[in-house]
């Protein structure tokens, strides 16, 4: 099991050097509206208290992620944006989009939170590490994939209507 | 009114084959109905079932997604539509089939035709993000129709069931009345043969009336020409030769005798005859008859008689069965024209209930029985049916009354009995007379011996009562002949008067039948003076207060007209002696 996990995460790992150019403001502002409606489709372990997005790292989405979550709800819980340097388990994040930056990268930003009940979101923009989630644009759009095994190591739930979105799952071990 | 009653059922089969049409169409349309809610709600699940698979799709504006989660519902023939409409109400995605138009935006109002649409909102973390829409196409209404086609048949089926019972019936019910009012004719004709019978045998009547007056007239005539030309010879020859005289008288009295009786058969066949029934054996009966029945047939006819051991007795007037078996045995002597074989047999005879219902009049029971037969040449059928009419007669004019079997039919019926006669053209005819058993005790009938006239003695007075005045000097003559002290009375009144007067009057002598007061009712009178008066009743008709039904009360003495003086003397005597 050990050795297939390694066996998939090495063309991740040999693709990392080839970074994208910079975004477009329509694909951030599709990757921010992605980011708020992700609540709908994941089940936390603690479902009280406000959905609280977490930009990690380099700023990405300026104000876009503000605009996205203004004035929504997401069965009757308020989403909050909050922007870190770094993250662990104690910062408070239901969702945390890692852009990495100097202070902490990206697999240094998942180990932090391994096992935590946080819904990670990576980019593949930004970085090769995969999170929970890890957009990717495909024939112009943004679409994503989804470790399904990582989220059900975490606690986490994820709607199968979203996984059926997805470009690809890495299904959870019985 | 009642025709209306009569029209009920008919109305009551209508409008209940109308409830039954009105009741098929209700089922249909509440089927329909039902099937089109069902139809409705189907299209609403399936929208709803669309709409909550394609949830994410629409929330991450996956185009792709959605179109290929639409395209499933191409299977379904029934589909028209499909389409996913965004939150503000643009189309996102869909398709439309079989010329049916996808409007660009979520309509508010389903789709004109034969149609069901529904629309179901997809919701995300409680937020409505669009709809899901599906149109289907219903069944068409014919085809709808046929699936209820049975029920549809069901009812028209029972409606015309009713109708036809309800026809039916009023046919029957004018067969009916058909019937019945040829039934009133037929009824009505049979009242009118009826009413033609009745004139028919009344004709039939007065024709019969008219031949016995005939034949009585005729019969009498003769018997009054033989007595009143006796007389007139016995009154010229009175003084010159009265020797001659007495012959004369001597055959006036003979032709009396005989119109006598004539007038007696006469009362037997009309039952008017008073029997006086008293215990026979017939085997003595026979056996005394047969030096009478040798004299009177004749030599040309050997008489056998056969008489049974252990005969029972019966119960029946003497001289009339004596008279009865004489009469059979003369016709069967004429009938064997003089010469033949003459055979009287007696047995006992038991008939049964299945005799008893065969001939009419007949009680099943026991039975001593006469059978008078000969070997003559016997009689056809039709005349055996006719043989015992009054008047019927085969002999030549003259010889025969056609009373003969009349005389005995009447004497038999009237002694409960029964008389047939079995008869064979060319071997003979055989008459059988059925007299009922006897059970009661042997009275031994004295016969008195035929001596001199009992005369009356010295001091009896009767009182003779008779209110026609030739009767009653023939009786005055009769008694004073006989020694009898005689006073007489012409009524009731007179006749009271001398039974106050005269205590010593031995016997009330008096006619049945007066004008003012009857023989009975005198009787009772005078006894209610003289408690020990006898009475001795006489009269020429017997049908009345002295006789019940033609047989005489023991206890009332009686004696017929006419009667001969030897008959009065001999009934006195019994009166006046008892």
């Amino acid at each position: 099991m050990r050795l297939r996990l390694a066996s998939w995460l090495l063309p991740i790992a040999l693709l990392a050097p080839a970074v994208a150019p910079a975004q477009s403001a329509s694909e951030v502002a599709v990757k921010a509206a992605f980011l708020a409606k992700f609540g709908a489709y994941v089940t936390w372990p603690d479902a009280s208290g406000p959905i609280v997005i977490c930009a990690v790292g380099s700023d990405v989405f300026g104000n876009a992620l503000d605009r996205a979550v203004a004035g929504q709800q997401i069965d009757g819980r308020a989403l909050v944006v909050r922007r870190l340097d770094s993250v662990d388990r104690g910062s408070g994040c239901s969702i945390a989009y890692l852009a990495g930056s100097a202070r902490q990268t990206v697999p240094a930003a998942l180990t932090a939170l391994r096992s935590a009940p946080v819904l990670t979101v990576t980019d593949s923009r930004e970085s090769n590490a995969r999170g929970m989630i890890h957009f990717r644009i495909a024939q112009s759009r943004v679409r994503f994939y989804i470790d399904d095994r990582v989220a059900a190591e975490s606690g986490l739930g994820i709607s199968s209507k979203l996984l059926a979105l997805a470009l690809g799952v890495r299904a959870r071990g019985r | 009114m009642k025709d209306r009653w009569q029209r009920l059922p008919q109305t009551a089969g209508a409008i209940f084959a109308g409830v039954l049409l009105l009741f098929g169409l209700l089922v249909v349309t509440q089927a329909d109905r039902d099937y089109r809610y069902q139809q409705q709600q189907r299209v609403q699940v399936r929208a709803g079932i669309l709409a909550a698979s394609i949830t994410a799709a629409v929330d991450f504006g996956d185009t792709q997604a959605v179109r290929e989660a639409l395209e499933p519902f191409r299977v379904d023939p029934a589909t028209r539509a499909v389409a996913v409409y965004t939150a503000d109400g643009r189309l996102m995605s869909g398709y439309a089939l079989d010329g049916f138009a996808l409007p660009r935006l979520l309509p508010k109002v389903p789709p004109k035709g034969n149609y069901s649409a529904a629309a179901a909102d997809i919701v995300s973390g409680g937020r409505t993000i669009g709809a899901a829409y599906l149109v289907a196409q219903m069944e068409p209404l014919s085809r709808r129709l046929t699936r209820y086609a049975l029920i549809a048949t069901l009812a028209v089926m029972a409606a015309l069931i009713v109708l036809i019972l309800g026809l039916s019936q009023a046919a029957l019910r004018r067969a009916n009345r058909e019937l019945q009012h040829t039934n009133d004719e037929l009824v009505q004709q049979m009242a009118q043969r009826e009413k033609a019978e009745n004139e028919l045998r009344q004709v039939q009547k007065m024709e019969s009336i008219g031949q016995l007056t005939g034949g009585i007239a005729h019969d009498f005539n003769n018997m009054l020409a033989i007595v009143i030309g006796s007389l007139d010879i016995a009154e010229r020859r009175f003084s010159t030769s009265p020797d001659r005289a007495r012959t004369a008288i001597a055959h006036a009295l003979e032709g009396a005798n005989r119109a006598a009786a004539l007038t007696k058969r006469l009362l037997a066949f009309a039952r008017r005859s008073p029997l006086q029934p008293q215990p026979i054996d017939p085997n003595q009966m026979v056996a005394n008859m047969s030096e009478l029945l040798r004299r009177t047939l004749g030599e040309g006819v050997v008489i056998e008689t056969v008489l049974a051991g252990g005969l029972w007795r019966t119960h029946a007037d003497p001289g009339q069965l004596e008279n009865a078996i004489l009469n059979l045995c003369v016709n069967a002597r004429d009938a064997m024209d003089g010469k033949g074989r003459l055979t009287i047999e007696t047995l006992n005879c038991h008939l049964d209930d299945d005799y008893a219902e065969r001939h009419a009049g007949v009680a099943a029971g026991q039975y001593s029985t006469i059978v008078i037969s000969d070997n003559g040449p016997g009689m056809p059928q039709d005349v055996i049916e006719r043989a015992f009419e009054p008047f019927f007669t085969t002999k030549s004019v003259g010889k025969g009354t056609g009373l003969g079997l009349a005389q005995v039919y009447g004497f038999v019926r009237q002694s409960g009995g029964h008389v047939k006669i079995y008869s064979e053209v060319g071997e003979g005819t055989a008459v059988k007379i059925y007299l009922p058993r006897y059970f009661g005790p042997a009275e031994v009938a004295v016969t008195p011996e035929v001596a001199d006239l009992p005369r009356g003695r010295p001091g009896e007075l009767i009182l003779v009562v008779e209110d026609e005045d030739q009767v009653r000097r023939m009786s005055v003559d009769a008694l004073q002949e006989l020694g009898y002290a005689v006073i007489e009375a012409s009524g009731g009144a007179d006749a009271l008067a001398h039974v106050r007067e005269r205590d010593d009057i031995r016997l009330l002598f008096t006619d049945v039948v007066m004008p003012d007061i009857n023989g009975r009712q005198l009787a009772d009178k005078a006894r209610a003076l003289r408690p020990d008066l006898p009475v001795l009743y006489t009269t020429g008709y017997t049908r009345n207060a002295v006789v019940h039904n033609g047989v005489v009360d023991s206890d009332v003495f009686f004696i017929p007209k006419p009667f001969t003086i030897e008959q009065l003397a001999r009934k006195l005597r019994a009166v006046l002696d008892a």
